[in-house]
């Protein structure tokens, strides 16, 4: 998808044209919101296109903001990344009102970058999408064998596991340790 | 989603990070071999795969011939030998790695490959274990091992099966260049790996066997302890039997060919009435000489009492597991114990024997009809008589009296669908009037059965008066016809109902 490879420019610019503004002219005008995520960059949305998202559509059902109130107060969503925001905020502009095709081609072949999106969508609770992604994930395997799939989904070895296993209670000692020690400090 | 730590490192994301709903619905997207695959990657696979609670996939069938076949829900995989080594982990024992050279084209291309199946047994073992413990299964239940043009001393077969518990299993067209080792395999596999009962078993490669002088004799000697083995299902497709296999045969379900003559079916016949300890239930057997579409069963039970009915069977084809609906005319006989099998012919040469299971209602043992004919009573109000001359009964009526008629029977076995009374009354040649009285499904009881026609006036008017012959019968929706009674019915000129006097007459 090349708006992965956009998405991840840092210079994206403070208000990026993902919603034309131009495309449509309904009687109604219709009403837009912005999301940032972690990069801080500020994404217009129309209201159509966020109705996609469950949690969105909950939020911004009964505020009733105007385009001012709307634009002084961005939805944060630190959690995703600003990438990732943008391949869902376009794919929602994409899919504005109308029916979801069977399969979505544009969707990213990056394995780091699916899982990150996968999460996002759950996040975002954007069904249609997420149904896909899984999709998406599954086929990445098909006909593959163990050691594929282990490189392909990137899935540690049981000894690289027991290492992590190790490491984490050890940094859990280290921190009840330091836990106690401060506790002592305290009573004292 | 929480936000990520900051003091953590910041690994990419694996699948491993997502929640557990979303693995499941990624899970869904895949096959039963693909999530077995996965299940090898790592400990922590194999325990998501053990956790998954969609486990709806049953192992049905495996395949081993030039390549493993696995069968999963009419879902079906292949895989060659070289992909079956590659398919468990390379940790697990039971496979070494050989580089072979060999020419291809015929041009003398020299290239270098890599085999794993020298030591199939360990790879399959460990592939079992791995399905036990992935799908949940305690035992693969409905596996089929169906051997095809496989060298089988290649597979040590018996030893692949051993730790496996299975339930069905198939010989197709096992081959060898040396017969006796497909002796050797077939002879440990039924002696030691196959329990008793839930098997399904084709002798098929005894067929190669018995050319082999000196192993068809020690077929000889096994094949009456063989036969008696008490298999859930024992099929032979090219196999015929003899008489003595099929009267030592334990199993429950039966299909086989024979070439037996007229005397040898009815020896068969007799030999399973007098026999109280069968454990036959169901038995397709194919002899073009004797059950062909000309030929008439009925004359092999000639000799034996048997009861010809028209019913729907509930049949099954023993080799796919499939169970369905039959009208067919059958031959019921029974056992002294009142065990009761139908005969009839299926399709083509085959004649199928069902042996109904135990019901606890069985009034007469050696009867085998559903319906024991207890009276038929004539009731009616006004003159009449009854005169019984030779065993034909004449009842002599006034005209224009009433009468009924009651029905008194048991029935036993099965239940009767459509039961009804029919009586037809003719008048010279002429045929005057039929009357059913539908009595409908009644089910085996100890009680007696009264049925009670409608109430009906005789004839009057002197035109009307004379002599009838009445047909009375009781028959089912297969028109199968328990009871008959001709008799016959004189209407003479009288004053009925003036001294209305009630009078019964048990006509049979």
């Amino acid at each position: 998808m090349s708006s992965t490879e956009q998405g991840t420019s840092s210079a994206a610019p403070a208000e990026p044209t993902t919603a034309p503004e131009s495309a449509a002219a309904p009687e109604v005008p219709e009403s837009f919101y912005y999301v940032h995520g972690k990069d801080k960059v500020v994404h217009k949305v129309s209201a159509g296109a966020l109705q996609h998202s469950a949690l969105i559509h909950g939020m911004i059902s009964n505020l009733g903001y105007t385009e001012e109130q709307a634009k002084a107060n961005p939805f944060p969503f630190e959690n995703i990344d600003g990438d990732i925001l943008q391949m869902v905020v376009d794919w929602c502009n994409q899919h504005k009102g109308k029916p979801t095709p069977p399969e979505d081609t544009n969707l990213p072949k990056q394995k780091e970058k699916l899982f990150d999106l996968v999460l996002a969508v759950n996040y975002l609770e954007i069904k249609e999408l997420l149904t896909y992604c899984c999709k998406q994930v599954a086929m990445m395997v098909k006909g593959k064998s163990p050691e594929e799939i282990r490189e392909i989904w990137m899935i540690p070895t049981d000894a690289e596991d027991e290492a992590a296993e190790k490491e984490a209670k050890k940094r859990a000692g280290k921190e009840a340790a330091g836990e106690t020690a401060a506790a002592a400090g305290d009573a004292k | 989603m929480d936000p990520p730590n900051e003091n953590e490192p910041n690994n990419p994301t694996t699948i491993f990070d997502l929640p557990d709903i979303i693995i499941q619905t990624i899970f869904l997207n895949l096959t039963f071999l693909e999530r077995m695959s996965f299940s090898m990657v790592s400990r922590k696979a194999k325990q998501i795969m053990i956790d998954d609670p969609y486990k709806p996939l049953r192992l049905m069938f495996f395949r081993v011939d030039g390549s493993l076949e696995l069968r999963v829900d009419d879902t079906s995989f292949a895989m060659s030998p070289y992909e079956m080594s590659d398919f468990p982990n390379k940790s697990l024992p039971g496979r070494r790695h050989i580089k072979v050279k060999r020419l291809e084209n015929g041009e003398g291309t020299e290239r270098t490959v890599t085999k794993y199946w020298d030591n199939p047994t360990g790879s399959f073992n460990n592939f079992i274990k791995l399905a036990q413990d992935v799908r949940g299964m305690e035992t693969l239940n409905g596996i089929i091992f169906a051997l095809r043009d496989l060298p089988c001393h290649i597979w040590k077969l018996h030893d692949i099966l051993r730790p496996v518990k299975i339930s069905e299993i198939s010989f197709d067209k096992l081959t060898d260049k040396q017969d006796r080792l497909i002796y050797g395999v077939v002879r440990k596999i039924i002696e030691y790996i196959l329990p008793n009962d839930s098997f399904c078993i084709s002798f098929d490669p005894f067929k190669s066997v018995a050319r082999n002088q000196t192993l068809h004799k020690k077929l000889q000697k096994q094949r009456k302890a063989w036969m008696s083995r008490e298999f859930d299902r024992l099929i032979l497709y090219n196999f015929p039997v003899t008489l003595e296999d099929v009267l030592n045969m334990r199993s429950r379900k039966v299909y086989c060919k024979s070439y037996w003559t007229k005397s040898m079916m009815r020896t068969f016949f007799e030999k399973w009435t007098n026999d109280g300890d069968s454990r036959l239930e169901w038995m397709q057997m194919e002899n073009p000489r004797l059950f062909g579409p000309d030929k008439n069963i009925e004359l092999l039970l000639s000799g034996l009492k048997y009861v010809k009915t028209k019913r729907t069977f509930n049949t099954e084809n023993v080799h796919a597991d499939q169970h369905f609906h039959v009208t067919k005319i059958g031959y019921d006989i029974c056992q002294k114990d009142g065990t009761l099998a139908s005969i009839f012919h299926m399709d083509r040469n085959k004649m199928e024997m069902y042996v109904w299971p135990e019901t606890s209602v069985i009034l007469s043992k050696t009867n085998p009809s559903r319906l024991l004919f207890k009276s038929l009573e004539l009731h009616f109000i006004g003159e009449s008589s009854l005169d019984q001359r030779n065993y034909h009964l004449t009842v002599r009526m006034d005209e224009a009296t009433h009468f009924y008629f009651k029905c008194l029977f048991y029935v036993q076995r099965e239940r009767i669908d459509g039961l009804k009374y029919v009586h037809t009354v003719k008048r010279g040649q002429d045929s005057l009037l039929g009357i059913t009285n539908n009595i409908g499904r009644v089910f085996p009881s100890n009680e007696l059965q009264i049925y009670q026609s409608r109430h009906e006036i005789s004839p009057w008017g002197s035109y009307n008066e004379g002599q009838y012959e009445v047909s009375s019968k009781m028959m089912d929706e297969h028109d199968n016809v328990f009871v008959v009674y001709d008799w016959t019915l004189i209407v003479t000129p009288g004053t009925a109902n003036v001294r209305p006097t009630t009078k019964k007459y048990e006509i049979i």
